[in-house]
């Protein structure tokens, strides 16, 4: 049986927005993060993509604890962290580490590269004087970095060599889960593989388990497990890496598959491209009923009225779409703009659930 | 077939900068051209040049401290940088048009966007307010954005990224440019908001017929829009060529590295992926040989020492590398397996160290 690390329960983030000097009231909120469930099983890499705005983000980070959720349950290998004071929750957090999307904000220009990389470990008490620097340059050899450069400071370092840093830094105090939050947008195509391959390594010799955060697919695709689609701060398509790609259920997973383009110019110049219409909408006023029916080539009056539930549609298949108890309504997209357009959403929903084509 | 003006041509162009840590050579003898109606994708990660090689042609480079030591910018024949300042201006903005990468900071967030979409067509057209207002809603229209006359009169913030690009190719389009720059036009939008722009970008492309140069590090951006590939690294241009050729068989091997690093969404995941090693250059200090000879699995000493001539391996199709044939007859290309491709830099590594072993003895 798949061991359980994370298990994250109707989850959710709001931001209020205040207006009013001094009677402060609360005129709105961002709903960044709005009821989220799932778990993280050990071992594993769950990937994260969606857009920005959709909230991906905030998950991470109210994962770890480092945002206070609005509402809803995190257990880390059964124990509640959403209850917990900040005091308490300290010595957890040599577990849950985090690794940054900017290489160039998330480490302190004034320390050097050996207190970074040091400093989880002199403040969990785990190493001091020549321990800790040992343990330091142990680190920096693990990741791919010259120990001889543990006086230098960031700035003396490259994109890539500073992510590194990061993620030596991240894995100081043996965690078990670490969040890794775009960890190869900001690189050169040509460092980004050096990254994911490195993560990889790193997970098969001190057996971590990763949430990847990322909007690149190909990327999301090459290291993750799992995958999970998030859209205006809810998830609606979450199952096993390879199915994700070859079957998505859900019609935005659909058009994001669809939207990447293939470094192939003999598959771009065959390929029927779901373009959605119009913009994300704002979190702030999400749409009625399923988030996404503003642009959906699917919707139907359901849609714009009642939430869809996030359940199995097949087994290991988790959607949150109408369309799952709807069959009729795959074979039409009567708000597709063009009948190309139509005919590329209903043809993805063929594959999807495994339909032959008519024609 | 009568011999053909290219729309532009580069010739062994250099921008330099002067710099506390000495001269920064940011392109450094770069020759390429396209012809009218052409689409060329420009790829190269950053601080390849292949920016500030576009940003030479419109002459916006800023002097000091930057200054083109040599080489020439051919627009249908006449050389901009020869050109006086008043002449230049006819054609930038004009004739030839730059979308940049970040909508966010390339329009005045100060002025409405009528006011910006007007300007160009009052100073290259003196057209009247009105005819320009209406010519620039048509526009709006043609882009795609819903109820252009009531968008119109708006401030940049109140559009959304997506959005702000294609008031950004309205702009530039207004005066009908014969060549369109587009520098990373999609990178900083979502992918779905990708997909848009750039099928806007074909369609717009297929109806006037501008020739289209599209600087991208997106190997897949420029798989599907252009017609030719420029691969551009530490201010040189290592290959050029056809689209699908560059891809079924590319002739250099940091052509061969960047199809083989980028994981493939239609494809199963790969094992591993085969990333390049090490790191691009410092182009502030003078490079003797091939750049990229410290990365190359097929380098040799001569690579290390002396820059490669640019060999023709098939007709319009150029490399800069001293061993660009085998390379090319290699067939690395993108259906190439990881497998092959390992086995052939294996065998051009153990090649290299018997000659070494060879001159030695």
């Amino acid at each position: 049986m798949d061991e359980v690390l994370l298990e994250v329960r109707d989850l959710k983030m709001h931001f209020p927005i205040y207006r009013g000097a001094l009677i402060r009231k609360e005129v709105n909120r961002v709903k960044a993060v709005d009821g989220l469930t799932f778990d993280i099983i050990k071992g594993e890499t769950l990937g994260l993509v969606g857009e920005s705005g959709c909230g991906k983000s905030t998950t991470g980070r109210a994962l770890i604890q480092l945002y206070k959720p609005t509402a809803g349950s995190v257990k880390f290998k059964g124990q509640e962290l959403t209850t917990l004071s900040k005091r308490q929750i300290h010595p957890l957090r040599r577990n849950l580490q985090m690794i940054f999307q900017d290489p160039y904000a998330s480490l302190n220009p004034r320390m050097t590269v050996g207190d970074i990389i040091g400093e989880p470990l002199s403040v969990h008490g785990l190493a001091t004087g020549q321990d800790l620097m040992k343990k330091t340059q142990d680190l920096m050899d693990i990741v791919g970095l010259d120990p001889r450069f543990v006086r230098r400071y960031p700035h003396e370092f490259s994109g890539g060599q500073r992510q590194r840093i990061g993620i030596a830094r991240a894995l100081a105090t043996h965690p078990d889960f670490i969040v890794c939050d775009e960890p190869i947008s900001a690189l050169d195509v040509s460092i980004q593989a050096q990254v994911i391959n490195l993560l990889e390594d790193l997970q098969s010799e001190f057996d971590l388990t990763y949430l990847f955060i990322a909007h690149d697919l190909a990327a999301v695709r090459q290291i993750s497990t799992r995958i999970a689609v998030m859209y205006l701060g809810n998830m609606i398509e979450l199952t096993d890496g390879g199915r994700l790609y070859e079957r998505p259920m859900h019609p935005y997973t659909q058009a994001l598959i669809s939207a990447v383009p293939i470094p192939d110019p003999e598959v771009e110049s065959t390929r029927e491209r779901i373009v959605l219409s119009g913009d994300v909408p704002s979190p702030l006023h999400p749409p009625s009923g399923c988030v996404f029916h503003t642009r959906c080539p699917f919707a139907w009056e359901k849609c714009t009225k009642e939430v869809p539930t996030f359940k199995e549609a097949e087994p290991g298949h988790l959607v949150a779409c109408h369309l799952v108890d709807e069959p009729k309504r795959r074979f039409e997209a009567p708000n597709a703009e063009t009948d190309a357009q139509k005919r590329a959403a209903v043809a993805a929903m063929r594959k999807a659930w495994n339909i032959e084509s008519k024609d | 077939m009568a011999e053909q003006i290219p729309l532009l041509e580069l010739k062994n162009l250099k921008t330099y900068f002067k710099t506390d840590e000495g001269i920064v050579r940011a392109v450094d003898g770069v020759s390429y051209s396209i012809m009218a109606g052409e689409s060329l994708g420009v790829v190269g990660e950053s601080g390849s040049g292949k920016s500030v090689t576009q940003i030479s042609v419109l002459g916006l480079i800023p002097q000091p401290p930057g200054f083109i030591p040599g080489g020439e910018i051919l627009f249908k024949g006449q050389d901009l940088l020869k050109m006086p300042k008043a002449e230049l201006r006819k054609i930038r903005g004009n004739r030839i048009s730059m979308i940049w990468q970040d909508p966010m900071t390339s329009l005045n967030p100060f002025l409405k966007v009528s006011r910006q979409l007007i300007e160009p067509l009052q100073i290259h057209q003196n057209m009247g307010t009105e005819d320009a207002r209406a010519k620039a809603i048509k526009m709006l229209e043609r882009v795609g954005i819903p109820a252009p006359s009531e968008r119109f009169d708006q401030y940049p913030h109140q559009f959304s990224g997506g959005m702000r690009q294609r008031v950004m190719i309205a702009m530039a389009l207004l005066n009908e440019p014969e060549l369109l720059i587009a520098d990373e036009p999609t990178t900083a939008l979502d992918v779905t908001i990708q997909a848009q722009i750039l099928e806007l970008m074909k369609d717009l492309r297929r109806d006037l017929g501008t020739g289209l140069i599209i600087i991208t590090h997106d190997l897949g951006v420029v798989a599907g829009m252009a017609d030719r590939i420029v691969v551009m690294y530490a201010g040189r241009v290592v290959e050029s060529a056809p689209s699908r050729q560059l891809f079924e068989r590319p002739a250099h091997p940091y052509t061969v590295g960047l199809l083989k690093s980028v994981p493939r969404l239609d494809r199963g995941r790969a094992e591993r992926l085969i990333p390049i090693e090490g790191r691009p250059p410092n182009v502030s200090k003078p490079i003797p040989g091939c750049a990229f000879a410290p990365r190359c699995a097929w380098a040799m000493s001569k690579c290390h020492q002396e820059w490669p001539p640019a060999v023709e391996v098939e007709p319009g199709r150029i490399s800069q590398c001293w061993r660009a044939t085998e390379v090319f007859e290699a067939e690395l290309g993108t259906h190439a397996s990881s497998e092959k491709v390992e086995k052939f830099e294996k065998k051009a590594r153990e090649s290299q160290a018997e000659s070494k072993e060879a001159n030695h003895g």
